[in-house]
C-alpha cells in the first residue's frame, strides 16, 4: 500500500510515502484507492517544471511530513461551527468526513438530498498528484443532489480539526444540480487551530440543463495552512455557473478550476480576489473549455500583494471548433504594494473556432504618488490613503458577492 | 436687497454676498500666506525663480499667466506635492513654516487645493471619502469623529453650496464624473473642510458656462473675512464671476506684475505679450488708478 515500487527520484516520494503510511491499510486497500496510489507512484508531486504549477512553490509544505488526522475527542467550538445568517442549512465536514450531528439541517429544503458515498470512482480525466492523493486519502464523498429552486444559500463548511499539527485533510464533494434547479453554495474552509496543515479538496459540479449555480469559495483557513482546492464543473446547455473566490490569509491558497461547457448557451462567471501579506502565496489556475456553441464566459481576477507575498494567475481559455459564437473574456489585474511582492500572470487564449468574441488582458500596477497626494491634500494620512486606494481596487469584486453577510464580513475585515 | 434675495436664495448666500459687497480688504487683517523668494525645481529643472506673494484674510487673489509660467507648480507646492524640490525661499502659513509640513498636515492646518485634474478613486464612495477626510481633521484637533448619520446631515447642508444631488455621494469618488461634476466635487470638499486659504488651480478649465457659474457661486459663498482665495487661471472668464482684489501675472517662474481686476481685462484684450513689452512700473501705474474697493463695491 505504499510507493515502494516508485523510483527514488520521484518528486515528493518520501512525503507521499509517509502520508500514506499514516492511513489504515484496509482503507487504502480499496480498489479505487489502489488505482490512485498506483498512478501516484508514476507521477510524483508536480514541480515548477509542470505548466500548471510553474509559479507556485510547495517546498515548505513538502518539508514537513504530513499525516492522517487522528480521532479528536472534543467537538469543535461553536465559533468554529458558526454559519452565515442567510444560510438555510449548514453541512459540516470535519477533516473531510460528513458530520450530520454537527450540521444544521432542520430547515434543509426538500430539494436538497445529502448522502455520503464510501468509495467514489476517480472522475477527473488527468489528475495530478494532489488529486490522486485526494482520491487515495479522502474518508468519503459527500454528494449533494439539488432539484428545484433553492432560494437561500447552503453553507458547506470544511473544517480541519485535529489535536496535532501537520495533518492532511481531504474532502470530496459532488454537487449534482438537476435541470432547471438553482442553488447558492457557500464553500468555506476553516481550521480550528492555528497549526500548520494541508487541506486538499475536490469539488465536482454537474450543472444540468438550465441549472443556475452560484458558488462562493472562501479559502483562507488559518495563517499556517496550505489550502488546495480543485473545482471541476460540467455545464449542460443553458446552465449558469458563477464563482466568487476569496483567497489569502493562509501560507498558500490555490484554486484550480476545470470548466467544461459541454452544452450550448452555457454561461460562466469567475470572480476571484486574492489579498496577500507576509510570505503568503495564492494561485489561481483555470482551464475554461468551450466545447459547445453560443456559450459565454467571463473571468475577472484581482490580486493585491504586499510584503514578500506571491500571486499567480494562470488561466487558459479554450474555444473548440464547434464552439462558434462564444463570447469570452479573461482579465487579471494586480496591485503590488511592496518592492518584494511578486505577481505572475498569464491569461491565455486557445481559439480554434473562427466566429467568436474573445478578449483577455492583464495589468500590474502600484499605488500612484499623485493618487496618494490627492488624498493627503484632504488631510488623510498616507497609511489611510493607501488603505482607501487599495480597498477601492478590490471593491468591485467584493460588491459582487451576492450573500450580504459574507460581503459585509469581508468589508469589515478590510476596513479595520 | 437682503429681502429680495431671501425669497430665492439660501440664507448663506445672502450673508456671504453682503460680506463681499462690503469690501473685505482691511490693512489690519492677519496675513495668512506669505511667500518669500521661493525657488523650486522638478527633476533638476528650475520652475519657480523667486516668487513673492502676501495674502491676508478676506482677500481674493488671482494669478494669471501663460502656459509654463509655473502657476500650477506653485499651487501644487503650496499643497505639498512631493514631485517638487524647494531650492530656496520660504512659505509661512499663518506664521508657521509651511514647507516643513506634510501634505495632510497642511490640509489640517487650513490649506486647500482644488485640483485641476481631480483623481478618480473607483470603489470608494464619495460619502466615505468625504467622511474620512472630515474625521481626519477632527481627530487631529482632538475632537471626536462623527458617525455616518451625523455626517449625512452635515454634508447635505454643504451639497447646496454647489447644487449637487445627494446621489453624488453614493458614486465612487470622481469616477465617471463629467468635468463640471469633478470641479463641483472639489468645491464641495472645500465647503466641508472650511480652509483658511483655498487655492483653485484652473478650476474654470473645461467648464461650460452653467457649471462655471455654479462653481463661482460656491466660491463666493465660501469667501469670508476670515479666509482667503487664490485663483490660478489662464483666462479672464472666471473673474467675471469671482471678483479678485488682486491680479498677479506670472511669467517664467515669478510674479512680474500685480494689479486689480482691470489688469485681467487688459490681459484678455492684449495677450501676455503685452506684459513682456511693458515696463512693469507703467502697468502698476495704469492699474492703480482704479480702486479695488470701489470696483468690488459697485458690482
Amino acid at each position: 500500500m505504499t510507493l515502494s515500487s516508485a523510483p527514488t527520484q520521484l518528486h515528493g516520494r518520501d512525503w507521499i510515502q509517509q502520508l500514506l503510511q499514516s492511513y489504515p491499510a484496509e482503507l487504502l486497500a480499496q480498489p479505487q484507492r489502489q488505482q490512485a496510489i498506483a498512478r501516484l507512484s508514476e507521477l510524483g508531486i508536480p514541480t515548477r517544471r509542470d505548466e500548471a504549477w510553474k509559479y507556485t512553490d510547495v517546498s515548505e509544505l513538502l518539508a514537513r511530513p504530513a499525516h492522517a488526522p487522528a480521532r479528536v475527542e472534543s467537538d469543535p467550538s461553536p465559533e468554529d461551527l458558526s454559519t452565515w445568517p442567510e444560510a438555510v442549512a449548514q453541512v459540516v465536514l470535519v477533516n473531510g468526513r460528513y458530520c450530520p450531528n454537527l450540521s444544521k439541517l432542520e430547515a434543509l429544503p426538500a430539494g436538497i438530498q445529502i448522502e455520503s458515498v464510501n468509495e467514489a470512482p476517480l472522475s477527473i480525466a488527468q489528475p495530478d498528484a494532489w488529486l490522486l492523493l485526494n482520491a487515495a486519502c479522502r474518508p468519503e464523498t459527500l454528494v449533494l443532489k439539488v432539484s428545484g429552486v433553492i432560494e437561500q444559500p447552503v453553507h458547506v463548511l470544511c473544517l480541519t480539526h485535529a489535536p496535532t499539527s501537520d495533518i492532511a485533510s481531504h474532502a470530496h464533494i459532488q454537487v449534482i444540480a438537476s435541470p432547471n434547479s438553482q442553488l447558492t453554495l457557500i464553500e468555506e474552509h476553516r481550521s480550528s487551530q492555528l497549526t500548520a496543515h494541508l487541506s486538499n479538496t475536490l469539488v465536482e459540479i454537474q450543472a444540468g440543463a438550465n441549472a443556475g449555480l452560484v458558488h462562493l469559495l472562501l479559502q483562507g483557513a488559518s495563517e499556517a495552512s496550505y489550502v488546495l482546492n480543485h473545482t471541476a464543473i460540467d455545464q449542460a446547455r443553458d446552465s449558469r455557473y458563477t464563482n466568487h473566490t476569496m483567497q489569502g490569509g493562509s501560507a498558500l491558497t490555490r484554486h484550480s478550476q476545470e470548466i467544461l461547457q459541454s452544452g450550448s448557451h452555457a454561461q460562466t462567471n469567475l470572480y476571484e480576489l486574492a489579498i496577500l501579506t507576509g510570505s503568503q502565496q495564492a494561485d489561481t489556475y483555470a482551464i475554461i473549455d468551450h466545447q459547445a456553441p453560443e456559450g459565454s464566459s467571463r473571468q475577472e481576477h484581482k490580486c493585491v500583494a504586499d510584503d514578500h507575498s506571491r500571486g499567480t494567475f494562470n488561466s487558459t481559455l479554450r474555444v473548440r471548433q464547434v464552439a462558434q459564437h462564444t463570447d469570452a473574456s479573461q482579465s487579471s489585474r494586480n496591485l503590488i504594494l511592496s518592492d518584494k511582492a511578486r505577481i505572475y500572470t498569464r491569461p491565455q487564449l486557445e481559439i480554434v473556432a473562427d466566429d467568436v468574441k474573445c478578449a483577455h488582458g492583464a495589468t500590474i500596477s502600484q499605488l500612484e504618488d499623485h493618487e496618494l497626494f490627492y488624498l493627503q491634500s484632504r488631510g488623510i494620512d498616507p497609511e489611510t490613503a493607501r488603505h482607501l486606494l487599495t480597498y477601492g481596487f478590490m471593491a468591485e469584486l467584493i460588491d459582487r458577492i451576492p450573500v450580504a453577510s459574507v460581503r459585509e464580513q469581508i468589508r469589515g475585515r478590510l476596513a479595520s | 436687497m437682503l429681502q429680495t434675495c431671501d425669497c430665492f436664495e439660501p440664507v448663506t448666500l445672502v450673508f456671504s454676498d453682503l460680506e463681499r459687497i462690503q469690501p473685505m480688504l482691511n490693512p489690519d487683517s492677519p496675513t495668512l500666506l506669505s511667500v518669500r523668494d521661493l525657488t523650486a525645481s522638478v527633476a533638476g529643472e528650475p520652475i519657480l525663480k523667486g516668487l513673492n506673494l502676501e495674502i491676508k484674510a478676506g482677500e481674493i487673489h488671482a494669478i494669471m499667466g501663460p502656459n509654463g509660467s509655473g502657476k500650477s507648480t506653485f499651487s501644487k507646492i503650496l499643497a505639498g506635492h512631493p514631485a517638487y524640490t524647494i531650492t530656496g525661499g520660504e512659505i509661512l502659513f499663518a506664521g508657521e513654516n509651511l514647507l516643513e509640513m506634510a501634505p495632510e498636515e497642511r490640509s489640517i492646518a487650513g490649506v486647500f487645493l482644488a485640483f485641476q485634474y481631480p483623481i478618480e478613486i473607483p470603489g470608494v464612495s464619495n460619502a466615505d471619502f468625504l467622511r474620512v477626510a472630515y474625521n481626519a481633521r477632527r481627530k487631529a484637533k482632538g475632537e471626536e469623529e462623527i458617525d455616518s448619520l451625523d455626517f449625512e446631515d452635515l454634508i447635505a447642508e454643504k451639497l447646496s453650496v454647489v447644487k449637487m444631488n445627494p446621489a453624488f455621494l453614493e458614486r465612487s469618488v470622481n469616477a465617471g464624473f463629467s468635468g463640471g461634476e469633478k470641479k463641483r466635487n472639489e468645491i464641495l470638499q472645500m465647503a466641508l473642510l472650511d480652509p483658511k486659504v483655498a487655492i483653485l488651480d484652473e478650476t474654470d478649465s473645461g467648464l461650460d458656462i452653467d457649471a462655471l457659474r455654479i462653481v463661482a457661486d460656491g466660491v463666493n459663498q465660501l469667501a469670508t473675512a476670515h479666509n482667503a482665495m487664490l485663483l490660478i487661471t489662464h483666462y479672464q472668464r472666471l473673474l467675471d464671476y469671482i471678483t479678485p482684489d488682486y491680479v498677479h501675472v506670472m511669467e517664467a517662474g515669478k510674479i512680474v506684475t500685480t494689479g486689480d481686476k482691470s489688469l485681467a481685462l487688459e490681459l484678455e484684450a492684449r495677450g501676455y505679450d503685452w506684459i513682456r513689452d511693458q515696463d512693469p512700473a507703467s502697468i502698476s501705474a495704469q492699474s492703480a488708478g482704479q480702486g479695488t474697493a470701489v470696483e468690488v463695491g459697485s458690482l
